[in-house]
């Protein structure tokens, strides 16, 4: 009597066994998730990584405003000397529409940066002896900061300092924290 | 027989997970910075930046103008001077920590006596435009022999690299002691990009 039921149970120890083996498949990675899920989405939001073309002159809504890119340009007439050799100052423009005024959490780690060929990149800097620019013109986290509404229509300007044999070929990019992994990528 | 066997598995998963237990990589040693060793002149490749070390001077003191007033900073030590290339690999980076270890193991960090100036750290680097700075320590006379520079992008670099130069070239006495100059002008302006 005692047999029987020590077989019945091992019979279905090892049922539970193999099923609990075959759970583990998906518990693991499921737990693994759920443990990192919020490291992830952070970590993610970091890095520029998918890639939104943009058209020349086409705007786009990306953080809650409308952004258009009107070009960039070179900078002259700053004495020779005070530049780092084979360096081109560069300014980068956009015009933007507010749309959800709430920029300080949606523009929160806005970058716009320049992208050569090989995808080296180059943030903004400082230029020594660059003209201020005009009464109003901002740079993107200093708008964030500006108190602007819906509706207004901002101009954003980014200074670069890059090497004079990119110059030519650099591309703008604009991530912020609240789109990316997404980012949006000019055409010039 | 069984139970035996099942003894013996537990006393031997007891072992096994106490040895884990004890022997357990803390957090900082988990996400410590991954050293790239190198020497002077050579240029050494890190994930962000590019670093070439040319030279390391000592000097007794440090004389300067600044804001046309005449500053001296004198030290019980000595005062190192690295010199040095830095380019940035694919981003625009910095370079805001440099270490002098010492061959016991003490670590300088850069002096902070001269204050801001141009070519003093941070440093800030583009792609395709190489730099030449300037590291400021002060260390000890016996600290020289066998020292090590360590630069980083951040303060405390956490599973990113980190260059580790070793100072080989130095001019030295016969005796081993190094040449110390007695004045140096640590604002002068360094020759090349």
């Amino acid at each position: 009597m005692s047999d029987v039921i020590e077989e019945k149970q091992t019979a279905l120890e090892r049922r539970w066994r193999k099923r609990s083996l075959w759970a583990l498949l998906f518990l693991v990675p499921i737990s693994l998730l759920s443990i990192s899920y919020r490291d992830i989405d952070e970590l993610i939001r970091y890095r520029d990584m998918l890639p939104v073309d943009v058209a020349a002159g086409e705007t786009k809504r990306y953080g809650g405003s409308d952004w258009q890119f009107q070009g960039l340009r070179r900078v002259e007439g700053i004495r020779p000397g005070r530049l780092p050799a084979g360096s081109v100052p560069i300014i980068a423009r956009f015009v933007v529409e507010i749309g959800d005024p709430d920029l300080q959490n949606l523009w929160l780690m806005c970058a716009i940066k320049l992208t050569d060929r090989a995808g080296r990149t180059w943030y903004p800097s400082s230029v020594p002896g660059i003209p201020s620019p005009q009464p109003g013109i901002e740079t993107c986290s200093s708008t964030a900061f500006s108190g602007a509404q819906k509706g207004e229509r901002r101009v954003i300007e980014e200074n670069y300092l890059v090497p004079a044999d990119v110059a030519d070929e650099l591309v703008p990019t604009l991530g912020m924290h609240s789109e990316r992994p997404f980012y949006l990528r000019f055409t010039t | 027989m069984r139970r035996l066997a099942n003894i013996l598995a537990l006393i031997l998963a007891v072992a096994v997970l106490y040895g884990m237990q004890q022997t357990k990589p803390r957090f900082g040693e988990l996400t410590a910075p991954i050293p790239v060793y190198g020497k002077m002149h050579d240029r050494v490749h890190t994930r962000e930046f590019d670093v070439t070390l040319d030279q390391v001077v000592f000097a007794r003191q440090l004389d300067f103008t600044r804001y046309g007033e005449k500053k001296t900073l004198t030290t019980s030590g000595l005062w190192v001077i690295v010199t040095a290339q830095l380019a940035a690999t694919t981003s625009s980076t910095s370079v805001a920590a440099a270490t002098w270890l010492g061959p016991t193991g003490l670590k300088f960090t850069t002096s902070g006596r001269i204050g801001w100036a141009p070519g003093m750290p941070p440093h800030l680097l583009a792609p395709g435009l190489p730099k030449k700075v300037r590291f400021i320590f002060e260390t000890m006379p016996d600290q020289v022999n066998g020292a090590t520079l360590v630069l980083s992008g951040k303060v405390e670099p956490a599973l990113d690299s980190e260059a580790r130069i070793s100072i080989d070239d130095l001019k030295t006495f016969n005796d081993g002691q190094p040449l110390v100059i007695d004045s140096y002008d640590p604002l002068r302006p360094l020759t090349g990009t």
